[in-house]
């Protein structure tokens, strides 16, 4: 079978959300209708061919430049802001947002979305009116010729055999058209297909946001994965276009720039509070709040991925036409696809956004800053597969892995008989020369040797029988493995993305409300407090906030929680409170604490 | 049903709360009777204009308070002994009064000695409060409750 029937057997289906906007389409036509440009540092942009002008062979042509230098596709002029609303006020709207996901989250993270808002304005970002622009663009090009293609590669990597599928979309509108984080003007998305090399299906991995390693991938008898026969079924994110095991609503959660100090110190406070004080709601609610908040200062996003729209794919509503990327090592520039090893720059427009969210993405090889992508050279190690003995194999590794150790066992063992003799004798030398007093210089060192030996021996006999509860372990191993026992589907996986509940979908139209209205009426009643009674200025605010959150808590169905956490607070006020008025008093308690500690220890270990 | 271990922490708990409940009951005696006496001379001055009575009303309302406050953890303190799931709850929401009270007449200038001890005690029952295994032994307990008489 070659590498094109490979690649169609397992050929992902794809399913949208309705009112997807952008399609995987072929790289041909969006090279040609886009103008080719290069951005030196501290230097204005400069255009170097016009649209219709680029051609493949322009576009991989060598272009040397000075460090820092950007090359970038544009593929649309953004419409201004009348000519955008009026193409939008056109466009029939399917796609029906569900609960705002500001009203998913709690009000801390409600005035740091309000922040991060501030931060797109000094960011660097994608015109508004580029989506619009970009969507009239990709509907004239698909009313002319229909076609929903791919781009897939094969490699044979460890035993394994990877279909690797990219996708090219001419957009990403998820912060213009979805309320998401970001817009950028072209998109490449990718997922991959494990096969044994008796072509039996084992492991597909989705790109998905911020997931790495082992999280992205899935077993292919993992319940989560819904297949249609042998071909995986993905839900795209609606604009950003990731891609998701199964349908729903994900929260998806973005940092806010320089945060990381702040993060890590409040975490390192958590786990104070929590493992050392054992303080804290109990495990399944302190599960539930990892999941809800991986930082301090993030702001929530939703990414719909419904899969309610359109689908492409086997049994679809329209059909895939795959384009075969050149082998790893054919950079041949008469390869149809010759694009994918000789275009190094970025596929859309360079926003200049410092933490690039705004800029487009580089090509399947390549990342934005011109190095290799590691799916491109490692598929197996971008989903943690490079650790995984391929099926097929695992019953001849474990026993050439049981070979290796017992080897390791016989050969501590032997190591351990000759240091035994050594130490022996050193003891021998000890007990002779311990009343000798003309020995007296060397008798130090003597025993240093001793115990270096001692130790040694020690470190082996540790490792022999660790050596030996592996071997245990690993025959058990490959009993359960003979009995057709495989490890569970999911045991790889650290943190699973699963779509929000339905109960936190169904808060009702009155939470969302809240949810848009609440930091402005915040700002608003704390300007009221300082113009009527600015003397009571902080009074004011902590009674607003108050009233605030508490109604929030009611909302959601959270005031028991509420309590907990107002009273815990004021208690950590009222301790400051005590150490400042008592900071000495405090001091001598805990002395004489400290002695009678003491005191106790000892006297119980006398009795005892 | 689940078996429930009860948390060792549990007793030191309740012994606090019952001690909580003895010293607001000692406060609302001490004041009670001292107001009593100092009604009446009070009284004697209002009458006579020479202090506002509002300071009277105060008064009344702080011996009042700590009546209420010593009641109520005496209560609580019964049902947090039994197990009731509810006891928890309600004395989560005591201790946020008692922390109100006391520092709000902190940050007004107002506490003395008997805040200060009030705050320590709410300080040390709400840590025990706040203990993972306390919190589950009255969650559980919600469950097995809820089981045998409905919500």
């Amino acid at each position: 079978m070659d590498d094109l029937e490979l690649l169609r057997r397992f050929e992902p289906v794809v399913r949208y959300t309705q009112g997807e906007h952008f399609f995987p389409m072929d790289v041909d036509r969006y090279v040609a209708e886009s103008s080719l440009w290069e951005a030196r540092p501290d230097e204005p942009p400069a255009r170097l061919v016009r649209e219709y002008e680029l051609t493949f062979a322009r576009l991989i042509g060598p272009r040397p430049a000075s460090h820092g230098t950007v090359h970038y596709l544009r593929f649309v002029e953004s419409l201004t802001p009348f000519e955008a609303a009026q193409f939008i006020a056109k466009q029939r709207r399917t796609f029906k947002r569900s609960r705002g996901r500001l009203a998913r989250v709690g009000l801390s993270s409600r005035i740091i979305d309000a922040l991060f808002s501030i931060t797109l304005i000094m960011r660097g970002r994608v015109p508004g009116g580029t989506a619009a622009a970009a969507h009239d663009a990709y509907r004239n090009l698909q009313e002319k010729e229909e076609r929903h293609v791919y781009y897939g590669r094969v490699v044979r990597q460890g035993g394994f055999i990877c279909l690797q599928y990219w996708f090219f979309y001419c957009m990403n509108d998820w912060r213009s058209s979805f309320y998401g984080v970001n817009d950028h003007e072209s998109d490449w998305e990718q997922v991959i297909v494990y096969l044994t090399e008796d072509l039996t299906p084992q492991w597909v991995a989705y790109a998905s946001h911020d997931f790495t390693g082992d999280d992205l991938r899935r077993r292919w008898d993992d319940p989560e994965l819904t297949r249609q026969g042998d071909h995986p079924v993905i839900f795209a994110g609606a604009g950003s276009h990731a891609s998701y095991f199964s349908p729903g609503e994900y929260m998806h959660e973005v940092a806010l720039p320089f945060s990381g100090p702040l993060t890590r110190f409040a975490r390192a406070l958590q786990k104070f509070w929590r493992d050392t004080l054992r303080q804290g709601e109990a495990e399944d609610q302190v599960e539930k709040e990892k999941q809800r908040a991986s930082g301090v200062l993030v702001v929530p996003f939703v990414d719909y991925a419904r899969g309610d729209g359109v689908k492409i794919g086997p049994g679809g509503d329209k059909h895939w036409e795959p384009r075969l990327l050149p082998d790893t090592h054919d950079v041949s520039p008469d390869h149809p696809q010759a694009w994918a090893h000789h275009y190094r720059g970025l596929w859309g427009l360079y926003a200049r956004d410092p933490i690039a969210g705004e800029n487009a993405p580089a090509g399947p090889k390549y990342n934005r800053d011109g190095s290799v992508r590691r799916s491109w050279y490692d598929p197996l190690g971008w989903a943690g597969l490079d650790k995984v003995t391929p099926p097929d194999e695992v019953m001849a590794a474990i026993t050439e892995r049981c070979a290796a150790i017992r080897e390791r066992q016989a050969a501590a063992q032997k190591e351990i008989a000759g240091k035994m003799a050594q130490l022996r004798a050193l003891g021998l030398d000890a007990e002779a020369t311990v009343s000798a007093p003309h020995f007296k210089p060397h008798y130090p060192d003597h025993l240093k040797k001793i115990e270096e030996l001692s130790e040694a021996i020690e470190v082996l006999h540790k490792n022999v029988a660790v050596d030996h509860a592996l071997l245990e372990a690993l025959e058990l191993h490959s009993a359960r493995l003979q009995k057709g026992q495989r490890l569970p589907a999911r045991s790889h996986i650290k943190a699973a993305h699963h779509p929000t509940t339905e109960e936190t979908e169904q808060l009702g139209r009155l939470a969302e409300a809240w949810a848009a209205l609440s930091v402005g009426l915040l700002i608003l009643g704390f300007i009221v407090v300082l113009v009527v009674a600015p003397r009571f200025w902080l009074n004011g605010l902590v009674s607003l906030v108050a009233v605030i959150s508490f109604l929030e808590a009611l909302f959601r169905r959270e005031a028991k929680e509420m309590t907990q956490r107002v009273v815990v607070g004021l208690s950590l006020v009222a301790t400051a409170v005590l150490v400042y008025e008592y900071a000495l008093p405090l001091l001598v308690i805990g002395i004489i604490a400290l002695g009678v500690f003491i005191i106790v220890d000892n006297v119980r270990e006398l009795t005892g | 049903m689940k078996d429930v271990k009860r948390p060792r922490l549990l007793l030191i708990l309740v012994l606090l709360f019952f001690a909580q409940a003895a010293m607001y009951l000692t406060y609302f005696a001490v004041y009670g009777l001292h107001t009593e006496q100092a009604f009446l001379f009070i009284d004697n001055l209002a009458r006579h204009g020479l202090i506002h009575p509002e300071r009277l009303v105060a008064m009344w309302l702080l011996v009042g308070t700590w009546m209420v406050l010593g009641v109520a953890s005496v209560i609580i303190g019964v049902g947090l002994r039994r197990g009731r799931p509810w006891a928890w709850t309600a004395a989560m929401t005591l201790e946020g009064a008692i922390f109100t009270l006391a520092l709000g007449a902190y940050f007004n200038r107002q506490a003395n000695i008997m805040f200060y001890v009030a705050m320590a005690a709410a300080i040390a029952i709400t840590f025990l409060l706040n203990q993972r295994e306390i919190q589950i032994f009255y969650r559980a307990n919600r469950v097995i409750f809820e089981g045998q008489f409905g919500r």
